[in-house]
Protein backbone atom coordinates (compact mmCIF):
# COMPACT_ATOMS: atom_id res chain seq x y z
CA UNK A 1 0.00 0.00 0.00
CA UNK A 2 2.78 1.94 0.76
CA UNK A 3 5.29 2.04 -1.80
CA UNK A 4 5.50 -0.38 -4.49
CA UNK A 5 3.84 -0.50 -7.67
CA UNK A 6 4.57 -3.77 -8.97
CA UNK A 7 1.15 -4.04 -11.09
CA UNK A 8 1.36 -1.05 -12.46
CA UNK A 9 4.81 -0.67 -13.39
CA UNK A 10 3.93 -3.83 -15.44
CA UNK A 11 0.84 -2.04 -17.61
CA UNK A 12 0.72 -1.27 -21.37
CA UNK A 13 0.07 1.25 -22.49
CA UNK A 14 -3.42 2.49 -23.09
CA UNK A 15 -4.70 4.18 -26.05
CA UNK A 16 -6.96 6.82 -24.69
CA UNK A 17 -10.38 5.99 -26.19
CA UNK A 18 -12.33 6.40 -23.08
CA UNK A 19 -14.14 9.92 -23.42
CA UNK A 20 -14.01 11.89 -20.72
CA UNK A 21 -17.23 14.35 -20.24
CA UNK A 22 -15.22 16.95 -18.97
CA UNK A 23 -12.33 16.48 -20.93
CA UNK A 24 -14.61 16.54 -24.50
CA UNK A 25 -11.64 18.96 -26.10
CA UNK A 26 -8.98 16.27 -25.70
CA UNK A 27 -11.20 13.42 -27.94
CA UNK A 28 -8.93 14.29 -31.34
CA UNK A 29 -5.64 14.43 -30.44
CA UNK A 30 -4.12 12.01 -32.45
CA UNK A 31 -3.59 8.12 -30.82
CA UNK A 32 -0.40 6.11 -31.51
CA UNK A 33 -1.04 2.68 -33.36
CA UNK A 34 -0.65 -0.24 -30.43
CA UNK A 35 2.36 -1.14 -32.54
CA UNK A 36 4.35 1.86 -31.54
CA UNK A 37 2.93 2.44 -28.12
CA UNK A 38 3.16 -0.82 -26.76
CA UNK A 39 7.30 -0.25 -28.15
CA UNK A 40 7.65 3.14 -27.05
CA UNK A 41 6.06 2.09 -23.70
CA UNK A 42 8.35 -0.83 -23.58
CA UNK A 43 11.42 1.33 -23.92
CA UNK A 44 10.27 4.13 -21.51
CA UNK A 45 10.13 1.37 -18.82
CA UNK A 46 13.75 -0.02 -19.80
CA UNK A 47 14.72 2.87 -19.69
CA UNK A 48 13.42 3.73 -15.83
CA UNK A 49 14.22 -0.19 -15.19
CA UNK A 50 17.90 0.68 -15.37
CA UNK A 51 17.98 4.36 -13.93
CA UNK A 52 16.11 1.97 -10.55
CA UNK A 53 18.58 -0.72 -10.39
CA UNK A 54 21.36 1.50 -9.98
CA UNK A 55 22.71 1.59 -6.57
CA UNK A 56 21.21 4.02 -4.50
CA UNK A 57 24.35 6.76 -3.04
CA UNK A 58 24.75 6.26 0.77
CA UNK A 59 24.69 9.96 1.01
CA UNK A 60 20.97 9.16 0.63
CA UNK A 61 20.35 6.78 2.54
CA UNK A 62 22.11 8.47 5.44
CA UNK A 63 19.74 11.46 5.54
CA UNK A 64 17.29 8.56 7.14
CA UNK A 65 19.54 7.27 9.59
CA UNK A 66 19.58 9.85 12.46
CA UNK A 67 15.79 9.17 12.46
CA UNK A 68 16.24 6.06 12.84
CA UNK A 69 18.47 6.93 16.19
CA UNK A 70 16.18 9.48 17.63
CA UNK A 71 13.57 6.88 17.05
CA UNK A 72 14.86 4.24 19.23
CA UNK A 73 15.66 6.96 21.65
CA UNK A 74 12.68 8.08 22.06
CA UNK A 75 11.51 4.75 22.59
CA UNK A 76 13.11 4.76 25.12
CA UNK A 77 11.54 7.48 27.06
CA UNK B 1 11.15 12.35 17.63
CA UNK B 2 9.89 9.47 17.29
CA UNK B 3 9.37 7.74 14.23
CA UNK B 4 7.42 4.77 12.63
CA UNK B 5 9.53 2.55 11.05
CA UNK B 6 7.26 1.79 8.81
CA UNK B 7 7.19 5.39 7.78
CA UNK B 8 10.78 5.29 7.24
CA UNK B 9 10.91 1.83 5.73
CA UNK B 10 8.20 3.41 3.17
CA UNK B 11 10.88 6.59 2.69
CA UNK B 12 13.67 4.02 2.29
CA UNK B 13 11.69 1.93 -0.57
CA UNK B 14 10.82 5.23 -2.19
CA UNK B 15 14.44 6.47 -2.77
CA UNK B 16 15.17 4.07 -6.13
CA UNK B 17 11.81 5.42 -7.28
CA UNK B 18 12.21 8.89 -6.72
CA UNK B 19 15.80 8.84 -7.77
CA UNK B 20 14.61 7.46 -11.38
CA UNK B 21 12.39 9.52 -11.39
CA UNK B 22 14.66 12.58 -11.08
CA UNK B 23 16.90 11.29 -13.71
CA UNK B 24 14.67 11.41 -16.19
CA UNK B 25 12.96 14.53 -15.30
CA UNK B 26 16.75 16.54 -14.72
CA UNK B 27 18.37 14.55 -17.27
CA UNK B 28 21.39 14.91 -14.82
CA UNK B 29 21.96 12.56 -11.87
CA UNK B 30 23.88 15.29 -9.78
CA UNK B 31 20.85 17.60 -10.17
CA UNK B 32 18.47 14.27 -9.50
CA UNK B 33 20.10 13.56 -6.17
CA UNK B 34 19.89 16.87 -4.82
CA UNK B 35 16.36 16.77 -5.89
CA UNK B 36 16.00 13.79 -4.02
CA UNK B 37 17.97 14.55 -0.89
CA UNK B 38 16.10 17.95 -0.46
CA UNK B 39 12.55 15.65 -0.86
CA UNK B 40 13.60 13.22 1.64
CA UNK B 41 14.49 16.27 3.73
CA UNK B 42 11.51 18.12 3.58
CA UNK B 43 9.57 14.66 3.92
CA UNK B 44 11.35 14.62 7.05
CA UNK B 45 10.50 17.82 8.34
CA UNK B 46 6.97 17.27 7.38
CA UNK B 47 6.06 13.82 8.66
CA UNK B 48 3.18 15.05 10.83
CA UNK B 49 1.59 16.42 7.86
CA UNK B 50 1.47 12.71 5.42
CA UNK B 51 -1.67 11.36 5.76
CA UNK B 52 -1.24 7.87 7.42
CA UNK B 53 -3.03 4.76 4.67
CA UNK B 54 -1.76 7.07 1.61
CA UNK B 55 1.09 6.77 -0.27
CA UNK B 56 4.72 7.66 1.04
CA UNK B 57 5.96 6.95 -2.10
CA UNK B 58 3.07 9.79 -4.06
CA UNK B 59 3.60 12.29 -1.31
CA UNK B 60 7.48 12.22 -1.95
CA UNK B 61 6.72 12.17 -5.43
CA UNK B 62 4.78 15.46 -5.12
CA UNK B 63 7.71 17.31 -2.80
CA UNK B 64 10.43 16.62 -5.34
CA UNK B 65 8.23 17.83 -8.38
CA UNK B 66 7.31 21.08 -6.50
CA UNK B 67 11.43 21.42 -5.39
CA UNK B 68 12.15 20.63 -9.50
CA UNK B 69 9.40 23.19 -10.73
CA UNK B 70 11.10 26.16 -7.92
CA UNK B 71 14.71 25.32 -8.84
CA UNK B 72 13.56 25.79 -13.12
CA UNK B 73 11.73 29.21 -11.98
CA UNK B 74 14.99 30.31 -10.38
CA UNK B 75 17.44 28.66 -13.31
CA UNK B 76 15.13 30.65 -15.56
CA UNK B 77 15.99 34.01 -13.90
CA UNK B 78 19.89 32.88 -13.01
CA UNK B 79 20.38 31.73 -17.14
CA UNK B 80 19.01 32.88 -20.13
CA UNK B 81 18.12 29.75 -21.76
CA UNK B 82 18.72 26.72 -19.22
CA UNK B 83 16.09 24.28 -21.40
CA UNK B 84 18.48 24.71 -24.48
CA UNK B 85 21.71 24.19 -22.58
CA UNK B 86 19.76 21.03 -20.73
CA UNK B 87 19.40 19.58 -24.28
CA UNK B 88 22.30 20.23 -25.67
CA UNK B 89 24.55 18.67 -22.67
CA UNK B 90 22.27 15.86 -22.79
CA UNK B 91 22.81 14.80 -26.81
CA UNK B 92 26.02 13.28 -26.24
CA UNK B 93 26.74 10.40 -28.31
CA UNK B 94 26.64 6.93 -26.48
CA UNK B 95 30.14 5.01 -26.38
CA UNK B 96 28.76 1.72 -26.76
CA UNK B 97 26.32 0.69 -28.45
CA UNK B 98 24.68 -1.45 -26.04
CA UNK B 99 23.91 1.97 -24.31
CA UNK B 100 22.51 3.84 -26.80
CA UNK B 101 18.49 3.11 -26.55
CA UNK B 102 18.74 4.62 -22.84
CA UNK B 103 21.02 7.44 -23.66
CA UNK B 104 18.90 8.06 -27.10
CA UNK B 105 15.57 7.40 -24.70
CA UNK B 106 17.02 10.50 -22.25
CA UNK B 107 17.73 12.45 -24.87
CA UNK B 108 14.28 12.36 -26.44
CA UNK B 109 13.02 13.18 -23.79
CA UNK B 110 14.97 16.06 -22.81
CA UNK B 111 13.34 17.12 -25.98
CA UNK B 112 9.94 17.14 -24.21
CA UNK B 113 8.29 19.85 -22.36
CA UNK B 114 8.92 19.63 -18.91
CA UNK B 115 4.83 18.93 -17.85
CA UNK B 116 4.45 16.51 -20.65
CA UNK B 117 7.92 15.06 -19.47
CA UNK B 118 6.57 14.22 -15.61
CA UNK B 119 3.56 13.56 -17.17
CA UNK B 120 4.43 10.31 -19.19
CA UNK B 121 7.18 9.74 -17.06
CA UNK B 122 4.86 9.60 -13.67
CA UNK B 123 2.17 7.40 -15.89
CA UNK B 124 4.25 5.12 -18.56
CA UNK B 125 7.57 4.33 -16.77
CA UNK B 126 6.71 4.94 -13.03
CA UNK B 127 3.34 3.06 -13.14
CA UNK B 128 1.02 5.66 -11.28
CA UNK B 129 -2.68 5.89 -12.21
CA UNK B 130 -3.71 9.58 -14.04
CA UNK B 131 -5.44 10.50 -11.27
CA UNK B 132 -2.32 9.93 -8.67
CA UNK B 133 -0.52 11.63 -11.39
CA UNK B 134 -3.03 14.99 -11.56
CA UNK B 135 -3.08 15.11 -7.97
CA UNK B 136 1.11 14.96 -8.14
CA UNK B 137 0.86 17.63 -10.64
CA UNK B 138 -1.55 19.73 -9.24
CA UNK B 139 -3.77 19.54 -12.69
CA UNK B 140 -6.83 17.71 -13.64
CA UNK B 141 -7.09 14.42 -14.94
CA UNK B 142 -7.88 15.47 -18.60
CA UNK B 143 -4.89 17.32 -18.35
CA UNK B 144 -2.87 14.81 -17.40
CA UNK B 145 -4.34 12.38 -19.71
CA UNK B 146 -3.54 15.30 -23.14
CA UNK B 147 0.11 15.52 -21.72
CA UNK B 148 0.92 12.12 -21.33
CA UNK B 149 -0.64 11.52 -25.28
CA UNK B 150 1.40 14.54 -26.61
CA UNK B 151 4.23 13.21 -24.84
CA UNK B 152 3.77 9.63 -26.32
CA UNK B 153 3.08 11.15 -30.03
CA UNK B 154 6.05 13.53 -29.67
CA UNK B 155 8.73 10.78 -28.01
CA UNK B 156 7.66 8.43 -31.08
CA UNK B 157 7.91 10.95 -33.54
CA UNK B 158 11.24 11.76 -32.21
CA UNK B 159 12.92 8.36 -31.75
CA UNK B 160 11.40 7.83 -35.03
CA UNK B 161 9.13 4.43 -34.10
CA UNK B 162 6.80 3.75 -37.13
CA UNK B 163 4.37 1.09 -36.82
CA UNK B 164 5.33 -0.09 -40.42
CA UNK B 165 9.29 0.20 -39.81
CA UNK B 166 11.20 -2.81 -39.41
CA UNK B 167 12.91 -1.86 -35.78
CA UNK B 168 16.16 -3.64 -36.91
CA UNK B 169 20.17 -2.76 -36.94
CA UNK B 170 19.09 0.51 -39.09
CA UNK B 171 17.87 1.71 -35.55
CA UNK B 172 21.58 2.29 -34.34
CA UNK B 173 22.18 4.43 -37.44
CA UNK B 174 19.48 6.81 -37.15
CA UNK B 175 19.06 7.14 -33.70
CA UNK B 176 22.91 8.53 -34.49
CA UNK B 177 21.62 10.64 -36.86
CA UNK B 178 19.35 12.04 -34.45
CA UNK B 179 21.62 12.47 -31.66
CA UNK B 180 24.05 14.81 -33.74
CA UNK B 181 21.39 16.76 -35.26
CA UNK B 182 20.33 17.15 -31.61
CA UNK B 183 23.24 18.27 -30.59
Amino acid sequence: MLTTLPHLVEQVPDTFQEPQAATGKFLHEPTLPPQVAACLGERLRAHYAQLMSDPVPDALLRILEPLDQKGRLSHGH
Amino acid sequence: MAIDPALRQAMLDAIPHLRAFAISLSGDVTSADDLVQTALMRGLENLAKFQPGTSMQAWLFTILRNQFYTEIRRRRREVPDPEGVMAGNLAVLPEQGARLDLNDMQAALARLCVEQREALLLVGAEGVSYEEAARICGTTLGTIKSRVNRARTRLAELLELEPEEDLGPDRLVRATLFLHAAV
